[in-house]
């Protein structure tokens, strides 16, 4: 089962001048190391980090017609700045690596199952 | 390589077939796969100076069959066996015939798939492995069937070899009182590899190796190598007696069609012939188990040339049977439908009580809702499909319990 984990932080994390290269750096070493050993185990399917909230653009249906504007689609306090999909045995195990995650980011993971195109069992 | 497109083809297709005869022959994947390299190099170098050769498939086996036996005796090979003992060969296996001898699958793939299903192995792992050393199939081809990157594939299957290698499992049957445990692993991964190709959505999924047909070739394989096996037959039956209505399955818009509304003219004849004889032969010949149940269900469905045909009756009593060897709630729910075309939907509808352990399992209220719309219960039938099209995870599933809401209500559009 696929299981896609997104990972969200505190919206003014990414502006506050006291997060340092150090800091940055100690994450994306984190991440390599993660998407390595998931790899190692079978269970990566995919994984990317997201630019700074500022670049976002957002585009919507204004009068019948698709119109973009700069800026998120809502305000909020928490922005979404990663997303992994896992490809694992059970809803647990999924929750588990998480947990990694969130442990050494502190950061906070939904962890959502994947739709998949196949049938469900009997007709 | 500087070959034309056509010969390309025709290598990329020969490959896992040569590597699939490799491997059933010698058991040694990591040394298998380097020979098929070598033939295949030595086909790119040759075929376009001599032409391609009358039976390309045996050419590529027989020089990788060479290319195999000079690597297994050779010193370094036999430093590498002292090293590493996955797949270890006793040394009378040199002594088989040539690989590209045609000969019946024998117990070769028997030792395959029971090594595959190894219990020390996840259920992912035992199937990609499976796939690999059995089916001959790529590891790319492996991954994009389970739309996993091929490294992470690769990855899985490197691990499963080395998890059996580690628990010191040699290339031969296991012992008396563990060959049917091996057995019943070999059964359920052969159907777990089913159920995945059960892809009804062709358009968007046309990239996938066809799984279903993978598994009714690895059950063809188990039969054959075990021809007194009343469940061995059973599960190859029931792949073929589902696999026959798979035409019918799926809606020109992609939707899932229920076995009651599909058009019987579109089932496979066939398989279906094929699946009964196969099924009426281990009837009665040997103990029953739970795979012979299901194909019995499943030939009840495929016999009945209308759907008021159905023999509902006589399936009732087979999930009552099959409750015996497996009381899963997923049992019990199908029995319950068979309650409800026997004794009505209300008599349905009570068997569902008791299936608090499914929960908010997405079938549970499914089923709910089809025997509540049987009932004429509009209203909470239709509340019951919007609740398992919420509720499941497959996207031609969530489409047809919408439909059925539809059908029942104003014709709104669903929620999300």
């Amino acid at each position: 089962m696929k299981y896609l984990l997104l990972a969200y932080t505190s919206a003014n994390t990414w502006t506050e001048e006291d997060v340092s290269a150090e800091e940055v750096q100690r994450i994306c070493d984190f991440y390599a190391q993660f998407e390595k050993e998931l790899t190692e185990s079978g269970e990566w399917v995919g994984s990317e980090g997201l630019a700074d909230p500022s670049h976002t653009r957002t585009v919507r249906k204004v009068g019948g017609a698709p119109v973009a504007t700069d800026g998120p689609y809502v305000e909020a306090k928490e922005t979404l700045v990663s997303f992994s999909i896992v490809d694992v045995a059970s809803y647990d195990r999924a929750v588990e690596i998480a947990a990694r995650v969130v442990d050494f980011t502190g950061e906070t993971i939904e962890v959502r199952p994947v739709m998949q195109v196949d049938f469900g069992g009997d007709d | 390589m500087h070959l034309d497109p056509p010969t390309e083809d025709l290598l990329r297709r020969e490959a896992p077939q040569v590597l699939g005869a490799l491997v059933r022959r010698y058991g040694r994947f990591d040394v298998a796969e380097d020979a098929v390299q070598e033939a295949l190099l030595a086909a790119a170098r040759q075929w376009p100076v001599d032409g391609i050769p009358e039976k390309p498939r045996g050419w590529l086996i027989r020089v990788a069959s060479r290319a195999m036996t000079d690597m297994l005796h050779s010193q370094f090979a036999r430093q590498r066996r002292e090293e590493q003992v996955h797949f270890a060969i006793p040394p009378d296996r040199f002594l088989a015939p040539a690989a590209d001898t045609v000969r019946q699958p024998e117990d070769d793939s028997l030792l395959l798939l029971f090594l595959c299903c190894h219990p020390s192995l996840s259920a992912a792992s035992q199937v990609a492995l499976t796939l690999r050393a059995v089916g001959g199939l790529t590891t790319e081809e492996i991954a994009r069937a389970f739309l996993v990157p091929a490294a992470t594939m690769g990855q899985r299957i490197s691990r499963a070899k080395a998890t059996v290698a580690k628990s010191g499992a040699a290339f031969r049957m296991p012992a008396g009182s563990e060959v049917e445990a091996r057995l019943r692993a070999v059964l359920r991964v052969i159907y777990l590899i089913f159920n995945e190709g059960y892809v009804a959505s062709a358009g968007a999924e046309l990239t996938r190796i066809d799984l279903s047909s993978e598994a009714i070739r690895l059950a063809r394989i188990l039969r054959q190598a075990l021809p007194d096996d009343g469940e061995v037959a059973g599960l190859a039956a029931l792949l073929l007696l589902t696999e026959a209505r798979r035409p019918a399955r799926v809606a020109a818009d992609g939707a899932a069609v229920p076995i009651a509304e599909q058009d019987r003219e579109r089932w496979d004849r066939r398989l279906i012939s094929e699946g009964t004889a196969l099924l009426d032969s281990s009837m009665g010949v040997t103990r029953l188990g739970p795979y012979q149940i299901q194909a019995a269900i499943a030939a009840l469905h495929d016999a009945a040339p209308r759907p008021t045909d159905t023999d509902w009756p006589q399936i009732l009593a087979l999930y009552t049977l099959l409750q015996r060897y497996d009381d899963s709630p997923m049992v019990t729910l199908n029995r319950a439908v068979a309650v409800a075309m026997v004794r009505g939907p209300r008599a349905g509808l009570d068997q569902l009580r008791d299936l608090d352990g499914l929960g908010d399992h997405h079938r549970l209220h499914a089923v709910r809702a089809h025997l509540l719309e049987l009932a004429g219960d509009r209203g909470a039938a239709r509340s019951a499909y919007r609740q398992a099209a919420r509720l499941t995870l497959s996207v031609p599933e969530r489409r047809h319990l919408l439909h059925r809401a539809d059908r029942l209500g104003d014709g709104t559009a669903g929620t999300r």
